[in-house]
């Protein structure tokens, strides 16, 4: 039975036809810079090094400052228009990739009672896919970076990509100090 | 019947088996709806979409360059479709004077599948990659076409887009892209925010 299972699960793991996904975030910040102090921003816009539609638009960089200013302004910061303390702005590109995948033969073992079988496994496929790569920088009044945030993701289709961006840069404001470390 | 008859062993055998297929469809089905299309609607979130009442259909535009997509009947049939779905939504189609500009277009890229399972773009239904002869298909490898639809809406008193849905599908033939054109559209479409009466 355990051995049975075992083998569904190895079924269950090749016959996915979703590559692989990764999500990958990565938070660096000035130790020096007093974050309690900095209690107003400003955005600055951003820029997209993308060719595809559903990114290079300017829906998709409202959808994006509307998520950094909202996570901000949970972070107890607030927008101005003159004299910010912070500026923030973001940055993407994104870049196609192609992978072939292949999928070996399972054998499922004999149980009592039941023959055992074999599961063909397919011959070598291409798996398309697009990594993204957003950055976010946040300045000082003095033009200083004082935080980045860089997420790097990978989606097997543009939309899916550009869907989850916007939540992407959530999760990297989420870890923006307020206070001195 | 007790699980030593022999009945009982020829009937569990067939609803193990039956159970264990069972399982295997789930999967295949599930894995193939994985690698179905996707798609992903934007909207301007600080416009009032219940003021916009009108639109007007401009642009039909097919950039692929292959019979069975690219002519008149594709066209209309897809515009027919996005017409549809708008006046679903509940906006009335004007030739003059319209709140909002409605465009689609269609972009494909081709890919043929080598020996070794590498998916090499085709430029112009050509392979032109600088490490492989240039060659056409000789109906043996497999290839595929990526075809990405485009609907874009733009507010004509300011100029500005207001609301865009991309799809993208990949498909062994083109013409199955052509055949799903509608059904693309009116899924996009199905986003747009209803206009109440």
């Amino acid at each position: 039975m355990k051995a049975r299972l075992r083998s569904l699960a190895l079924l269950l793991a090749s016959l996915a036809a979703t590559p692989v996904l990764a999500a990958d975030g990565a938070v660096t910040f000035d130790a020096g810079t007093d974050f309690s102090h900095l209690r107003t921003f400003a955005l600055r816009e951003g820029t997209i090094q993308s060719a595809k539609p559903e990114i290079d638009n300017r829906l998709f960089r409202q959808r994006m400052d509307d998520a950094i200013r909202d996570q901000l302004r949970r972070k107890g910061l607030e927008e101005v228009s003159t004299d910010p303390a912070l500026v923030v702005t973001f940055s993407f590109t994104d870049a196609d990739y192609s992978q072939v995948q292949r999928t070996p033969p399972t054998r499922i073992p004999d149980a009592p009672g039941q023959r055992g079988f074999v599961v063909p496994g397919s011959g070598p496929q291409p798996l398309l896919f697009t990594e993204g790569t957003l950055v976010i920088d946040v300045f000082d009044a003095r033009g200083e970076l004082v935080w980045r945030g860089t997420w790097r993701n990978t989606e097997r289709s543009g939309p899916k990509l550009s869907a989850s961006l916007s939540g992407n840069a959530r999760k990297l404001l989420s870890k923006f100090p307020t206070r001195r470390r | 019947m007790r699980p030593g008859d022999l009945r009982c062993r020829r009937e569990c055998y067939y609803f193990k088996q039956m159970r264990g297929a069972t399982f295997l469809l789930a999967l295949l089905l599930w894995a193939a709806a994985a690698a179905a299309g996707d798609y992903v609607v934007d909207l301007d979130r600080h416009l009032d979409f219940k003021a916009i009442r009108t639109f007007t259909l401009r642009g039909a535009h097919i950039a692929i360059d292959r019979p069975e997509i690219n002519n008149p009947l594709i066209i209309e049939r897809t515009t027919a479709a996005v017409r549809a779905a708008l006046l679903a939504r509940g906006l009335q189609e004007v030739a003059e004077g319209a709140d909002l500009r409605v465009d689609w277009s269609l972009r494909g890229q081709s890919f043929f599948v080598n020996e070794w399972g590498h998916a090499i773009p085709l430029i112009d239904g050509v392979n032109r990659t600088p490490f492989q002869p240039r060659r056409g298909r000789r109906g043996g490898p497999d290839s595929f076409t990526e075809g990405t639809l485009v609907i874009d809406m733009t507010q004509i008193s300011s100029g500005l887009l207001v609301w865009r849905g991309v799809h993208r599908e990949r498909q062994r033939e083109v013409a199955g892209i052509a055949d799903k054109l509608p059904a693309y559209a009116k899924k996009m479409l199905a986003r747009y925010p209803a206009v109440k009466k």
